[in-house]
């Protein structure tokens, strides 16, 4: 990333970064301590907000009676903190990787802060699994082959980590307000939710400056490329809400993999993806990193 | 249902050639990771599809890359259980 004075002192990132490290100051918890934790979770409350279940809006969701909603609510919820503490250990590694690192010193305060506040996340989302729900659902993800250069690469791992952090805020963000959720539920989605519109105000800008960076060394073709590159990836990000193992570990009446299947190719699920996905795919478009607005199917 | 091992193999080349414009089919012994046949966002719909196929979660902690290398490692890694025909 060019630095301040390279960017024709520029200090735009600078002066956000400076108010996002008051905000961290200000805003500092203890996350042992902040939430109450009860003894069990209501075995008949949803876990997982209705409308955010990947049955919703299809057939298979109207067919589904309401304990069967409860006990994929539960499977989902799952799924989703388990994908958040995956996603988390890969962009700790990532950041960690880089923090003082020549071309970050400019950022390195800051960095210290989203380090902190995600290990935090981290904690507390296993923490949920863990006591309530028994065990953390495997990573099904695997990285490699990929090795662009170290320009493109930066862009393309801090894009990753502002893209699966603006799709999870869409869930926190419903879930932190549904009054059908426990309590607990709703203050840790509250909480995230609270620290990741911090971190999705800096991706953001971190983002846009990588990619002025790299849009004046690369050719259109390879512009192009990485625009399909992160659409896939989000993609990717959407299709792993999905679960197969989520819809045995509710005993639905379906095949697993079958069901997914369908879902992911349901018309309904496909405007909702839409939706989900709105605020960065608008970014993306205002900012030129990607060219449309079409993801692949 | 239980499937076949050809079965499975031609449902694994069908998953592989569905990004791949111009690619009729796929040489069992194809590179799969360095011609970007595969490549590490399609992992989790392979694995998916694998789990089906077989009727077997895959344990991912035991999961090697070279296991995914080619579409004939694939198929002895996964389904050497799998029965000749039906």
């Amino acid at each position: 990333m060019a630095t301040s004075a390279e960017r024709g002192g520029d200090n735009r990132l600078q002066t956000l970064l400076s108010k996002l490290c008051d905000k961290s100051r200000d805003t500092i918890y203890d996350v042992h301590t902040v939430f109450d934790w009860p003894d069990q979770l209501p075995p008949d409350r949803y876990l997982m907000s209705e409308t955010l279940l990947s049955v919703y809006g299809t057939g298979f969701g109207a067919d589904l009676d309401h304990a069967q909603k409860v006990a994929l609510s539960r499977a989902e919820s799952l799924n989703f903190y388990s994908l958040n503490i995956h996603g988390i250990r890969d962009l700790l590694t990532e950041v960690l990787r880089r923090i003082y690192s020549p071309n970050y010193v400019e950022i390195s305060e800051y960095l210290h802060h989203f380090v902190d506040e995600e290990n935090k996340h981290m904690w507390m989302f296993a923490h949920l699994c863990t006591r309530y729900l028994g065990e953390i659902y495997p990573d099904k993800r695997l990285a490699f082959g990929e090795q662009p250069s170290p320009k493109v690469n930066d862009f393309v791992v801090f894009a990753r980590i502002q893209l699966f952090e603006e799709l999870v805020d869409y869930y926190n963000t419903q879930m932190a307000q549904d009054e059908s959720l426990p309590q607990l539920l709703r203050d840790i989605n509250r909480v995230h939710h609270v620290d990741e519109s911090r971190h999705i105000g800096f991706g953001r800008e971190l983002v846009a400056a990588l990619h002025h960076d790299i849009r004046r060394t690369l050719g259109t073709s390879e512009l192009a490329e990485l625009e399909s590159y992160l659409k896939r990836y989000l993609v990717a990000c959407v299709q792993s809400l999905y679960n197969p193992n989520a819809y045995c570990d509710a005993h639905l009446p379906y095949n697993a993999y079958e069901l997914r299947r369908r879902l992911l190719n349901d018309p309904v699920r496909l405007q909702m993806h839409a939706d989900m996905l709105r605020r960065p795919m608008s970014f993306y478009m205002r900012h030129g990193i990607f060219e449309s607005e079409g993801l692949p199917a | 249902m239980t499937m076949t091992r050809p079965q499975a193999i031609r449902a694994v080349e069908e998953f592989l050639l569905a990004n791949q414009q111009g690619l009729g089919q796929i040489d069992p012994d194809l590179e799969l990771l360095h011609s970007r046949v595969l490549d590490s966002l399609q992992f989790m719909n392979l694995i998916f599809l694998i789990e089906e196929l077989t009727e077997t979660p895959v344990q991912f902690e035991k999961i090697e890359m070279r296991n995914f290398t080619s579409l004939r490692h694939i198929a002895q890694h996964f389904f050497g259980e799998l029965p000749d025909a039906a």
